[in-house]
């Protein structure tokens, strides 16, 4: 008995992380049983459906690896919706493993602090219903590479990241400035991975269809405001604009531009009130990101967690933020504050999972009636998540801590 | 060594990048040709509208001011299927003061038509259904009829199915914003009628019941809306300030009343709308013949060519060696 204890305890990861994957899914589908059929599933099926050829005749909305294995797996193969699910945990697990062993190498008496991901509910939600832990995972890894030393996987993973979804090169642009002033050799293995990933991932799909493949990021580049302070500014408070016809993914962006007239209520053709609003965010982004590298001190694991700030710092001044980010986030903010006291630490997971919980039902995804509250809860989540980020960003940043100090 | 090999990369770099800019540049000249027009529409009595020469997978995207026209386009173009993120019908998509269709080309063409037909006469509304409704429109003597059949087959997930008839307002709504006419129920029954008001500031619709569930045959009622009239469902909120894109009336169908197909007619009066200071009136009135605006918009599609494809093979991997064997060298 106490062996089979024992041997309960040596694998006592493999344990945790494997129930939460079965209970997780076990509740996705006992819950939301038919409704989940919806989740992921129009836009694949609509491919296959018409005989659309995905990055030739359609631009999901989503890269190649992104929305390219769904199309696969859940339009042509016509999988069960629950396939993708299970791979999105999983995906999740191998992040919360990683993530793990990165703490492990910066700050071995704080390795604990990936769990607390497997708690929290909103973030759950985020894991379940998109792909944004492909982003999430990618990332883990990439820096997990280069605490190890392993620049060249870390630039392949980052591209991996990007052709998933999009966002992760923008872990690329701090680990550069970083790499350039302390290593150039390992910089240069940072970037040739990078590039050469990118290039082999991308060349099927420039050769097939190279507008279609542009369209798929450039869509994405003129979106309005949303659930931001830059939102607030803007006096936008929509989530992401009226929706448009299916069909209408099969142009490429700048014919779809000119069909639709650049409007208040359009997010993906959105007229701003303050023209100069979005490039200000952009500025502030730009500041933000560049911090690690105008820095003196930044050789050693001092810098990783520093990098991760810069990133939680750009979310903070995005001018569109979206819940499911959360999941991309949350392993981010966990990096930056491996220093503060454990329980601060915890206060800040439980507020920022309460925002994102807030936003998810704000925008009608969870079924709690706000009514005449709604604005107020708008303002409310915004503010609480904008603040938190900007203290966690901070944290690195500004040199309030240190990976190494004493707690 | 390396460098020898470094120049031949550099030459196939240099000699396969010709080909891809200049597909690149040649694609770049071709522009969306766009027609503009408008006809009188009248049933049976198809207009022709010639879109010229459309090259392979080139899309034809048509946009029309009504909903009662039905497009053929010539059998080089396949229709793709509207939907809106997996649904039929969305209540805030910008389709519903417009009919959208999309066309892929098939084949080369030189002579390529879309052939337009009035499929009935014309109301002030634009007609959307939500379900698979069966619906007729005559003139009645208290005004437009509106006849709404829909069966449990068609219908199997679906309990309420909805005969939507919808007028574009987009404006702020002003205190003295106010919808006023009449409406009866002819003959079936209705889960209810309301009027739906779309609000975009605080992304809901505002629902006031005109004719409720216990309305019987010959029912009728005249009714007024503006900002103070308490909304059906709950919401103590005003729509005073905010934008509204959309009114429509909305035939409710209950699919757990008796009988199969469920069918309600439905009498819509006259109706006028007031908001900042400027009254529109709708007759109820069916026109035989009334004018529809189109928009037809060729997007031109890319198409490579086997030497576009060839050299930028030879591009991408003649720089992923450069890649490896700078890494290599380091």
């Amino acid at each position: 008995m106490r062996k089979f204890f024992e041997t309960l305890f040596e694998h006592r990861e493999t344990l945790v992380i494997g129930s939460y994957t079965v209970i997780l899914v076990a509740l996705a589908v006992l819950v939301l049983g038919d409704s989940l059929a919806s989740a992921n599933v129009w836009w694949a099926s609509y491919v296959a459906d018409n005989g659309l050829v995905p990055y030739v005749d359609f631009r999901p909305g989503y890269p190649p690896l992104g929305g390219g294995l769904y199309i696969l797996t859940l339009g042509y193969l016509r999988f069960s919706p629950v396939v993708p699910i299970i791979a999105q945990v999983a995906v999740f697990c191998l992040t919360v493993y990683f993530l793990r062993r990165l703490i492990g190498i910066l700050a071995p008496l704080s390795m604990g602090r990936a769990y607390p991901l497997l708690l929290m509910p909103g973030l759950a939600f985020g894991v379940l219903f998109t792909n944004d832990v492909f982003s999430s995972f990618s990332m883990v890894l990439a820096l997990y590479l280069l605490v190890r030393g392993r620049s060249f996987w870390a630039g392949v993973a980052i591209s991996a990241g990007f052709f998933a979804k999009i966002y992760p090169a923008l872990l690329a642009v701090p680990v550069l400035l970083l790499l350039i002033r302390t290593s150039r050799k390992e910089g240069e293995q940072f970037f040739g991975g990078l590039a050469l990933a990118t290039l082999l991932m991308a060349t099927p799909f420039l050769a097939l269809e190279p507008f279609m493949l542009a369209t798929t990021f450039l869509q994405h580049f003129f979106r309005g405001p949303a659930d931001t302070i830059f939102a607030l500014v803007e006096n936008y408070q929509g989530h992401t604009g009226f929706l448009h016809p299916t069909f209408d993914a099969t142009l490429y962006y700048w014919d779809f531009r000119a069909l639709y007239a650049p409007s208040r209520l359009d997010h993906f053709a959105y007229s701003w009130n303050m023209p100069w609003l979005p490039y200000l965010s952009l500025l502030c982004q730009g500041s933000v990101v560049s911090i690690p590298f105008i820095k003196k001190r930044l050789a050693g694991q001092a810098s990783w967690p520093m990098v991760a700030g810069a990133l939680v710092g750009f979310f903070a001044f995005a001018s569109v933020y979206v819940p499911q980010f959360e999941v991309a986030l949350v392993p981010l903010i966990v990096l930056s504050t491996l220093t503060m006291r454990f329980r601060n630490f915890l206060t800040v997971l439980i507020f920022i999972d309460l925002a994102n919980i807030l936003d998810y039902t704000v925008w009608g995804f969870l079924p709690i009636p706000l009514g005449t509250l709604r604005p107020a809860i708008f303002v409310l989540e915004i503010g609480l998540r904008t603040a938190l980020l900007f203290g966690v960003a901070a944290q690195p940043l500004l040199g309030l801590s240190k990976v190494g100090e004493p707690r | 060594m390396i460098a020898k090999t470094f120049f031949i990369l550099l030459v196939v770099v240099a000699l396969s990048s010709a080909p891809v800019v200049a597909g690149l540049l040649e694609f770049s000249h071709r522009s969306p040709v766009i027609r503009d027009g408008s006809w009188v529409a009248r049933r049976g009595e198809p207009y022709t509208v010639d879109l010229g020469a459309i090259k392979l997978a080139d899309r034809v995207y048509i946009v029309l001011n009504s909903s009662t026209i039905q497009v053929d386009p010539s059998n080089q173009m396949k229709s793709l299927p509207f939907d809106v993120e997996g649904r039929s019908f969305d209540y805030s998509i910008p389709s519903l003061d417009a009919t959208r269709m999309s066309y892929i080309a098939l084949a080369d063409s030189q002579d390529a038509k879309l052939v337009l037909n009035a499929t009935s006469e014309a109301t002030p509304y634009i007609q959307r259904s939500v379900g698979v409704i069966r619906s007729r429109v005559t003139q009645g003597p208290s005004g437009i009829e509106f006849q709404a059949n829909a069966t449990r087959g068609d219908n199997a997930n679906l309990r309420f199915p909805i005969v939507l008839l919808i007028l574009p307002f987009n404006d702020f709504v002003q205190q003295d914003f106010q919808v006023t006419g009449t409406l009866g129920l002819v003959s079936g029954r209705v889960g209810s009628v309301n009027l739906g008001v779309v609000d975009e500031s605080q992304r809901t619709t505002f629902g006031y019941i005109l004719l409720p569930y216990t309305a019987q045959q010959g029912a009728s009622t005249q009714f007024t809306v503006n900002t103070t009239t308490p909304e059906s469902y709950g919401k103590t909120a005003s729509v005073k300030g905010d934008y509204v894109s959309y009114l429509y009336f909305a035939i409710i169908l209950d699919m757990e009343v008796p009988g199969n197909p469920v069918t309600a007619r439905v009498s819509v009066g006259t109706m006028t709308v007031q908001n900042r200071g400027h009254s529109t009136f709708l007759p109820a009135v069916l026109q035989d013949s009334f004018r529809v605006h189109y928009s037809i918009y060729v997007f031109p599609k890319f198409i490579p060519s086997l030497l576009f494809q060839v050299s930028l093979v030879a591009l991408t991997s003649s720089l992923s060696v450069v890649v490896i064997l700078r890494l290599r060298k380091r």
